[in-house]
């Protein structure tokens, strides 16, 4: 249907459970690479604050699913070429 | 219009510090910041600047122009608003005078500065507002400027492909 309208690229903002349910890589949307480094940046914040050890990873879909679902953050901006 | 920002984390470090010059030549610099955030800047500069940001449930368009005096000033609403940080915005009306805005915690406000032919015409936004219940209810369409528009016909499909 989105190509029909001409769209290249499906955007969209997940939150709360979103967050979670839209990372995984079932659906195949990515974080714009603006926003990664931001995310990596709270990551390691959570990480102190948790008392947990570890380094960031690179794709949106291997951050722990406490991290995703935490108020860490509030929307994920992701996309998805079509 | 010379502008600085400098942010904060939620253990009080300094994270980020950028010079921000607006007009017709703007330049974001960075003075100081963590790997992460440097990588952040060097994706933020040189582009309009469009997001959405959740203020009491409800999903918040902030833009500004690269090059619009405002666009530091929306960049901070987007670090307080998305990731809680804290931020302090120095502005320089004079050549010799800095204005402090500082804005922290989960405060935001909406501060869409929309100007329109800002992205090509086939391309398309769109934006779910995924709530714990159902996270794919209330589908909402953003118009090309990144102004929130009437939602799309159909797309309660959202995401399902």
């Amino acid at each position: 249907m989105f190509r029909r309208w001409g769209a290249t690229e499906i955007q969209i903002f997940a939150m709360e459970s979103g967050r979670w349910v839209w990372t995984r890589n079932k659906f195949g949307y990515e974080l714009f690479e603006a926003e990664l480094p931001l995310v990596q940046q709270k990551y390691r914040e959570w990480l102190r604050a948790t008392t947990d050890t570890g380094t960031p990873p690179s794709r949106i879909s291997e951050f722990p699913k406490e991290f995703l679902l935490s108020p860490a953050v509030g929307m994920l901006h992701l996309f998805k070429t079509l | 219009m010379n502008s600085e920002l400098k942010v904060s984390n939620q253990f009080g470090e300094l994270i980020l510090h950028v010079r921000y010059a607006s007009g017709d030549n703007p330049m974001l610099l960075t003075i100081d910041a963590t790997n992460e955030m440097k990588h952040a800047i060097l994706h933020i500069a040189g582009k309009d600047f469009d997001r959405v940001v959740v203020s009491g449930n409800e999903p918040h368009v902030i833009y500004a122009r690269w090059g619009a005096p405002e666009f530091l000033r929306v960049l901070a609403h987007y670090f307080v608003g998305n990731y809680g940080w804290n931020t302090t915005v120095l502005e320089a009306f004079q050549a010799s005078t800095l204005s402090p805005l500082a804005c922290s915690g989960n405060l935001v406000s909406s501060v869409g500065q929309s100007t329109a032919d800002t992205s090509p015409a086939a391309s398309y936004c769109f934006v779910a507002s995924l709530t714990a219940n159902n996270p794919r209810r209330q589908p909402r369409a953003v118009t090309n400027s990144g102004v929130e528009s009437k939602a799309v016909a159909g797309s309660a499909q959202f995401g399902r492909h």
